[in-house]
């Protein structure tokens, strides 16, 4: 509840603060559309939809991160480090540079299917009777790398304007826009209610295949399913907001410290999480050095990495 | 029951088992000896449908259908003793007032009591193997099939697991233990059967055994 709480209060500030020199009484004025000029626009075409986007952005990262660190016993399990969101880059490179040519919803399924290649390739790895959750996060991570090369590549190619890349590899909201936010909630809510479906089996494949076999648990079946969810999460992300690090790793690290291990609760404060740090983060990136905006994956890096060595140090 | 007749299985050209035939019957405790390469583990992968054999007959049941503990089973992440104990609760007890008494009788009789809320990685080895044990059990399935799970625990204590897999089977349950501990085997179990080299070389009572 508190971490439900602390959204819907940084969502508010995040709409009252920004870089145009508004005052409350301005902003209020926009929010309630009293006028037909700057402030309605920058309150309901800049602002609002920079807070709801950046919500479910991280809300589908922290989604992604548990189910990917539940389907492959993980601890860093996290579809932007492991290359599944890296995907979805290339994809979206190909498209800045003109690559790729289609309707906006075709980009958006692309983006989700990019990352669907990766994670399918990820999880034929992790289905290897040999491969322990250290020996695949170290292949999970050189695939990630890869991802990111490539991608980048595509965009040099292009020669395509450095905010652009910038935007795409280390994360922008900048871009916000009431149909972003649709697409986002559609992909969010249907993973959503993926994942609730298999939540059940969540506990079972983290025991290991052989004990989740005995529990009459498939762990290869689970697993491409559990990492499906996750791609077309980290493929929408990706789409809506660009590569973010960190977010997906450390979210459920942080949720199970107030719900414990209890799948459906896990789930849900994951996404919550998620939600709530990419929300700070994006309000740091963009106030931090206002007007100028640091793009949000630096951001989200430098909360997260310090946050992920006080687990590491605290983790057994 | 369960039955293998003439089991063969041949992995990269090397025979694991030469024709291995025995049956389980059940509501008895066996235990399967035999030295390092014997073959125990083989066995138990064809009765759980792990492996399959290159000639010869396995007739086993539903592999759901039984509780299996493998060897050296890695470390479940992120969960604790307690949680993961409440797995195996789960998936036969829906009453969700009497799981938390379930799991609190299951920590006594294994001695987990102080263990519940620890990091299951955290732990001993010779408690994770108490856990493991509570964690077969607690499925509450008619055929268990555990592979070495007392390796870890000390002298003193594995005397006492066993009688208590010796209750359990006194209920009704059918166990098939593969162990080194011949003494306990002896001791406790309905029936031996032991491998040597991909064969049985011994298969009847502890008393038979002896002589």
């Amino acid at each position: 509840m508190a971490v439900v709480a602390a959204t819907f209060v940084f969502a508010i500030v995040g709409v009252f603060a920004g870089p145009s020199d508004l005052s409350f009484q301005d902003t209020y004025n926009g929010l309630m559309r009293s006028d037909d000029g700057v402030m309605t626009t920058v309150v309901w075409s800049i602002r609002i939809p920079r807070v709801i986007l950046s919500v479910l952005v991280g809300a589908s990262l922290g989604l992604s991160g548990v189910l990917i660190q539940l389907s492959t016993r993980s601890p860093i399990g996290d579809p932007n480090l492991f290359g599944i969101g890296g995907g979805a880059v290339i994809f979206m490179a190909a498209v800045t540079v003109g690559l790729i040519s289609i309707p906006v919803y075709g980009v958006f399924l692309g983006a989700m299917a990019s990352s669907l290649i990766v994670a399918l390739f990820l999880t034929a790895l992790s289905s290897n009777r040999n491969l322990t959750p250290v020996k695949f996060a170290i292949m999970g991570i050189a695939v990630g790398a890869l991802m990111v090369s490539l991608g980048t590549s595509v965009i040099s190619y292009g020669r395509v304007f450095p905010s652009q890349v910038i935007g795409l590899v280390a994360g922008s909201f900048s871009a916000s826009s009431w149909q972003l936010i649709y697409f986002l909630t559609c992909s969010l809510f249907a993973c959503l209610a993926g994942s609730l479906v298999f939540s059940s089996r969540l506990l079972p494949i983290t025991l290991g295949d052989d004990i989740a076999k005995s529990l009459g648990v498939n762990p290869i079946k689970t697993r491409i399913y559990l990492m499906s969810i996750a791609a077309a999460l980290a493929g929408s992300s990706v789409y809506a907001g660009g590569l973010i690090g960190f977010v997906a790793l450390i979210s459920p690290h942080i949720g199970r410290r107030f719900v414990g291990n209890s799948p459906v609760s896990l789930i849900l404060i994951s996404a919550f999480t998620g939600g709530l740090l990419t929300l700070l983060s994006d309000q740091v990136a963009r106030l931090l050095f206002a007007p100028i905006e640091l793009p949000v994956g630096l951001a989200t890096t430098m909360l997260g990495a310090p946050l992920m060595m006080y687990l590491a140090w605290r983790y057994k | 029951m369960i039955t293998l007749s003439n089991a063969v299985v041949e992995i990269e050209h090397l025979k694991i088992l030469q024709g291995v035939s025995f049956e389980i019957s059940p509501n008895s405790f066996y235990c399967l000896v035999g030295p390092n390469g014997s073959g125990k583990t083989t066995v138990l992968k064809l009765i759980m449908k792990i492996l399959q054999v290159n000639s010869g007959n396995v007739d086993t049941v539903d592999p759901k259908d039984i509780s299996y503990l493998p060897q050296n089973l890695p470390d479940p992440p992120f969960l604790s003793v307690g949680e993961v104990i409440s797995v195996a609760i789960k998936k036969n007890n829906k009453g969700s007032d009497s799981r938390q008494e379930i799991l609190d009788a299951l920590a006594e009789q294994f001695h987990l009591e102080g263990l519940l809320e620890r990091n299951f990685s955290d732990i001993s080895a010779g408690e994770k193997q108490r856990v493991w044990l509570a964690f077969a059990i607690a499925q509450e399935k008619d055929m268990i099939i555990m592979d070495e799970p007392l390796s870890s625990v000390d002298r003193n204590s594995r005397e006492e697991f066993y009688s208590l897999l010796k209750e359990v089977s006194l209920e009704g349950r059918t166990l098939l233990v593969v162990t080194h501990d011949i003494d306990m085997a002896l001791h406790y179990a309905d029936k031996i059967i032991s491998l040597q080299g991909g064969r049985v070389v011994f298969d009847g009572s502890p008393s038979e055994f002896v002589s």
